[in-house]
């Protein structure tokens, strides 16, 4: 996939979520059987798993979320009839002013749109003017919400935010998250400092946390009770950061989904009711993942997947992030009393045919 | 309300009120323009120094100093205390005047240097450059036709003379120092993060309170003297172009006060936040 085309895919996933905040276009759903929320653990389980698997993976979630908020924000505030110099001279302003003006476009229009999706809602808690600086705090964070994990893990976010203020700003930002809800749960919050790019204090924050970050998720068994996120938001990080960067990532995403599967097929294989087909499938349903139609063709495994939120909308049209295909090798591996391995995946109408091979 | 709907209601706002003075005439025209002139000056002055307040570091010394400059000019406009001045003070009056005229263009002057500064809009361009020249040619034009009148107070004071040739070069000079900021804005209307059509409307004002007498003395032919006792405070179109250009300026000062909150609204009412209680 080209950089212009998954670039092109990028925009349109924000343009949709813009769509979740503007009262015209509020109701439509992108999947109307099994409706527009999936289970947290989805998103949860492919970025942790993805950073502790590679220790550049946070590096190119921080990144590619920075230029994609960067990207689209000033357009989003441009298609919502803000004036280009909204924010004229801003290092100039009071300190009363930036901060009431930044947390006002903020709370209407950037926090509204993660809150729409049920990815939490971001707050300004103060601005420094002459620093260029601003802390943020962030409550219901959808990466680590209802999670313990050890270090650092809200990478997209930081990057996020930071291209999100970087883009009303004009100016080149950085962020680092110097609290996390998912390390220090009692905070019940996440809390990012913003800066300028020459914030030296920051930039170490964020190479410290980058090189240091190696989450380990400890989660409940899916799917996570009244834990779910909008499907929009997670094709927005899907698109933000795996699309463009599919040739590195492929073969990780693969490994990273076979990980998560072997993580839960260790959860639940004690109570396993059934056959491990229908298992696999319940198990989708029940994290409102996709619909799964599993079927054994000879030696090949045949799965159909209707629903699926990586094929999706404007993912419609784009190369599959094989993250699942690796969690149902997986799970059908341990789970039932062959040695497969994943073939191919490919679209067939609105569904998605995965084909997995006998391992020999 | 947007920007361009306020400038434009504004502008159209200042017309009416501009137009009422030769309206009136005879009939309270003289009195409407000795309260409007000044009052207008004022309100600009007490929104600039509002807006000032907006701002820190060199954007509120702009707009302080625009402030001070737009209250000691309106002060001058008040004829009845100028008349005061003038009899207290008898043969030193000119004196006074030329000195208070050179305090009040300093702050001016302070003003457009910071606003050219904390711009940093960049070079002019080629219509720019036309522009500049336009207004050259015009300030050595007004220059020029001070030079019989100059000639003929020559004769009699010297001092008289020299004080009324140093007033018009101030205002020309200040027109011409206004004119770069102006036609920089003007240039970066549309530009990324640039907020200058309201400025521009400002610094529109500026130019047009100060130099309009001197336009309407080119084409009426008659001496600035002349203008003054026969058209000044009388209802006018002398008076006219005047609360034209005082209005401008406020209304310009109000716009870019209001900008950010207009601005604000309109996106909250596309989301759908009528109503709702600001989160600020």
């Amino acid at each position: 996939m080209t950089t212009q085309a998954s670039g092109t895919i990028v925009d349109r996933l924000w343009s949709s979520a813009l769509g979740h905040i503007l009262p015209e276009s509020r109701d439509r759903s992108l999947r109307p059987g099994l409706g527009d929320q999936v289970d947290l653990f989805v998103l949860q389980s492919a970025t942790t798993e993805l950073i502790s698997l590679n220790p550049g993976f946070a590096r190119v979630l921080y990144t590619s979320a920075y230029e994609s908020a960067e990207r689209n924000a000033y357009f989003i505030i441009r298609r919502l009839g803000m004036p280009a110099d909204f924010f004229w001279k801003f290092d100039q302003w009071s300190e009363d002013r930036a901060l009431k003006i930044v947390r006002r476009v903020v709370d209407r229009v950037f926090s509204e749109l993660l809150d729409q999706h049920n990815a939490g809602r971001l707050f300004v808690e103060s601005v420094d003017v002459e620093r260029g600086r601003f802390e943020l705090s962030f409550r219901g964070c959808a990466e680590c919400r209802g999670t313990r994990v050890s270090g650092a893990v809200c990478f997209f976010h930081a990057g996020t935010f930071a291209g999100i203020l970087g883009s009303m700003l004009n100016r080149t930002m950085i962020a680092a998250e110097i609290e996390c809800e998912g390390t220090d749960g009692d905070q019940g919050e996440c809390r990012f400092l913003v800066g300028e790019e020459s914030d030296r204090n920051i930039s170490a924050r964020i190479a410290e946390a980058q090189e240091e970050s190696s989450p380990k998720l400890t989660t409940g068994t899916p799917p996570l009770e009244q834990s779910t996120i909008d499907i929009g938001y997670y094709q927005l990080l899907l698109g933000t950061v795996f699309l463009p960067n599919l040739d590195l990532l492929e073969t990780a995403c693969l490994e990273a989904g076979r990980e998560i599967g072997r993580k839960i097929a260790g959860q639940i294989r004690n109570d396993m009711d059934g056959d491990s087909a229908k298992q696999v499938q319940s198990l989708f349903a029940s994290m409102r993942y996709m619909d799964l139609k599993i079927e054994r063709h000879d030696d090949d495994w045949l799965v159909t997947a209707d629903g699926v939120p990586e094929s999706l909308g404007a993912l419609s049209n784009a190369a599959v992030v094989p993250i699942f295909c690796g969690e149902l090798e997986s799970l059908l591996n341990e789970l039932g009393d062959e040695s497969i391995r994943f073939e191919s995946v490919e679209r067939v109408g609105n569904s998605l045919l995965v084909r997995f091979i006998p391992n020999i | 309300m947007t920007t361009y709907r306020a400038l434009a209601l504004g502008i159209l706002g200042a017309l009416v009120l501009a137009l009422l003075a030769p309206v009136l005439g005879d009939n309270g025209g003289a009195g409407y323009s000795e309260v409007v002139q000044p009052g207008l000056l004022f309100l600009a002055s007490v929104l600039s120094l509002r807006v000032s307040f907006m701002y820190r570091s060199l954007m509120r010394r702009l707009f302080t100093f625009l402030a001070v400059f737009l209250f000691l000019f309106g002060l001058v406009t008040v004829t009845s205390l100028v008349d005061e001045v003038a009899m207290a003070l008898d043969d030193n009056f000119l004196r006074a005047l030329l000195g208070y005229q050179v305090i009040t263009y300093a702050f001016l002057i302070l003003a457009l240097f910071v606003g050219v500064r904390v711009s940093g809009l960049g070079k002019v361009g080629s219509r720019g450059r036309i522009a500049l020249i336009i207004f050259l040619i015009l300030a050595v034009v007004i220059v020029a036709r001070s030079f019989p009148t100059f000639q003929d107070l020559a004769d009699s004071s010297g001092e008289a003379a020299a004080i009324y040739l140093v007033i018009r070069v101030l205002d020309v000079l200040a027109m011409v120092l206004v004119a770069p900021a102006l036609i920089l804005f003007a240039q970066n209307a549309r530009a990324k993060h640039q907020e200058s059509l309201s400025f521009s409307v400002i610094g529109i004002g500026i130019i047009t309170s100060l130099v309009l007498v001197y336009i309407y003395e080119l084409l009426s032919g008659d001496s600035l003297s002349d203008i003054a006792f026969r058209d000044y405070q009388t209802g006018s179109l002398l008076d006219a172009l005047y609360i034209f250009g005082y209005s401008t300026l406020a209304v310009g000062i109000f716009v870019h006060w209001q900008h950010q909150e207009w601005s604000m609204r309109r996106v909250e009412q596309i989301l759908g936040f009528d109503g709702d209680d600001d989160p600020s």
